[in-house]
């Protein structure tokens, strides 16, 4: 078997070595090629994960992740540069001079804000719960012989208030008790924590430590989107709004600032998406309930008694403890970790089935 | 919580608090029951085995740690706290001992009635660990200074999370990110490094003369259960 000698024996540049497995790694393709040996065995955790179709890629030496997916996340960035980069080039020494710095600051600085907390809620782990950690019994060739039937039934446990429970389930593929409002994502296929719902334009989940990253950033691009649509139009419309101007018509300003009108235009559309999900979060949080409980249990049953129980029955309680009062707290799984030989939660252990051979 | 009775009683009263649900119990889910097929003595094959230890997966496969010690879960705990879903809180009760637990009157200490898994096991839920390695009382304080510190970094009327995150969110996440990692630690991540300390403590100090007695960071755990 001379298969991966070839790999094995030839040791490979820096300059590659640095962009696999640093810069941007994809463990499933490393599994694939088997390029590691004994001697070479991954050093870091990232290099490790060894699951199933977890299309998790690792950048930056696993501090930034993404999924192998379409990358919308790249087309929304250039979605939110876009309008800056013309703007700044074009109009902001017109609107600095003729109407007031400070709108030109208060866009810049909102434009930062949600750029950077687009980045992070893309980028982010969302809350992914280590795997493998109540496996049932030991491990026979990568699965457990035989799965205990109480394992597969959803458990109602008391909660804090009232005599409706929280629901506990047994997640078959991570092999662990899910705590409550902890979901299993079928697009990364990992448990995560508070799971809201996976976002396409971000490539990646909103869960228990992105979600409050992911609702700023709708705050701040609505604000900044705001911003550009009234700064353009001021400009456009400036004419009507001072006396002593070089220009007389709509059409002569249009000419004078034709990049106004595109970025007004622009602005207006742009607004849209992202100021009705705005809204959307805004009644969700209100309500402390995650849209993955809403789409499932109220809107999907309207006439059904779900019943809420992690509403405190107060909407500032519910807007605060969303907005401003999460900690991010700390990664479960730190894939930038040196990575432990043997550390169970990056082996593959077989999703526990309930039909036993 | 699917009893008849209490649906139709739901159709007839006008008012919201209708349904007559039993209250809720707890109980660790973690524990699973299996025929006694390997028993201890030759004639008790009657009653099922309770499973309410588990290997020790914090070790590699092939270790000598691995095949002589065992984990025993203490499950998380809702009903303690409010927002528990997101403030892990361990349940205090001795593992065994919870309100819906499988429980014998005449049993009150963990016996070894038969064999699964490699690993010896009884018809109750009681453990070894109380109070075959641990004290009643010693166990209680653990696990109740676990949630106190957990609380202490997760609670979100905490005024320093919210002037944490307040300032996160004007400085666009730059304050997590660059201060807090390289000037000082923010409140939050402190709170959870006093609490590796305090299991640093635990099993360096406390543990010592207890052979093979030791308490996982729940962190590595996932905060899903303390082991």
């Amino acid at each position: 078997m001379e298969v991966t000698s070839d790999v094995q024996t030839r040791k490979l540049p820096f300059v590659y070595r640095f962009i696999t497995n640093w810069l941007v790694t994809d463990p499933n393709i490393i599994d694939k090629y088997e390029l590691y040996d004994k001697e070479n065995q991954p050093k870091k955790n990232y290099q490790a994960s060894r699951h199933q179709n977890v299309p998790y890629i690792y950048l930056l030496g696993g501090r930034w992740r993404t999924i192998r997916r379409k990358p919308i996340n790249v087309m929304s960035i250039i979605i939110l540069i876009v309008p800056m980069v013309l703007f700044l080039v074009f109009d902001a020494k017109w609107t600095w001079r003729h109407v007031s710095p400070s709108l030109v600051i208060l866009f810049v600085y909102f434009w930062l804000l949600s750029m950077s907390f687009f980045i992070t809620a893309a980028v982010a782990d969302p809350g992914i719960v280590p795997r493998n950690i109540h496996l049932p019994s030991k491990i026979t060739h990568s699965q457990i012989a035989q799965a205990p039937e109480e394992y597969f039934y959803t458990v109602t446990l008391p909660y804090h208030y009232g005599n409706d429970g929280v629901t506990v389930k047994y997640c078959s593929t991570c092999h662990i008790w899910r705590p409550p409002r902890t979901s299993h994502c079928s697009v990364c296929n990992c448990c995560i924590i508070n799971h809201d719902h996976h976002c396409v334009f971000l490539n990646n989940c909103v869960g228990w430590r992105t979600y409050k990253y992911f609702l700023w950033f709708l705050l701040t691009s609505v604000t900044a989107a705001g911003l550009l649509i009234v700064i353009s139009f001021v400009e456009v419309f400036h004419y009507r709004l001072v006396d002593n101007s070089s220009v007389h018509s709509f059409h002569q300003s249009i000419r004078e600032h034709p990049v106004s009108l595109l970025l007004a235009i622009y602005g207006c559309l742009s607004v849209v998406y992202p100021l009705l999900l705005l809204v959307f979060h805004l009644f969700l949080t209100s309500n402390n309930i995650t849209t993955r409980e809403y789409l499932n249990y109220v809107h999907k049953h309207p006439s059904s008694d779900y019943i809420n129980v992690y509403d405190s029955h107060s909407v500032i309680r519910n807007l605060y403890i969303n907005w401003w009062g999460r900690a991010s707290s700390v990664t479960l799984v730190k894939q930038s970790d040196t990575y432990q030989p043997g550390d169970i939660r990056f082996e593959r252990v077989q999703p526990l089935s309930s039909f036993n051979a | 919580m699917n009893d008849p009775n209490s649906k139709y009683e739901c159709q007839n009263d006008t008012s919201k608090e209708s349904s007559v649900k039993p209250p809720l119990q707890f109980f660790n889910p973690h524990e699973f029951m299996v025929t006694n097929e390997n028993p201890i003595l030759p004639k008790e094959n009657e009653a099922k085995l309770v499973i309410n230890h588990f290997p020790n997966i914090y070790e590699p496969r092939d270790s000598l740690a691995y095949a002589t010690t065992r984990i025993i879960r203490i499950p998380r705990i809702y009903s303690t706290v409010r927002d528990s879903d997101f403030i892990p809180q361990f349940s205090t009760y001795v593992p065994g001992s919870e309100p819906a637990a499988i429980s014998n009157e005449d049993i009150t200490v963990f016996e070894a009635k038969g064999r699964y898994d490699d690993a010896e096991f009884g018809y109750t839920s009681l453990t070894p660990l109380v109070p075959g390695l641990i004290s009643e009382t010693e166990f209680e304080t653990i696990v109740k200074t676990i949630n106190q510190h957990l609380y202490d970094s997760l609670n979100p009327y905490n005024g320093h999370l919210f002037i944490e995150n307040v300032l996160e969110f004007l400085t666009g996440g730059v304050y997590s990110k660059v201060i807090n990692k390289y000037l000082f630690t923010g409140y939050s991540k402190r709170r959870l490094q006093d609490l590796e300390a305090y299991i640093e403590h635990l099993n360096t100090e406390v543990f010592k003369g207890r052979d093979g007695l030791k308490i996982i960071n729940p962190r590595l755990s996932g905060f899903l259960s303390v082991c």
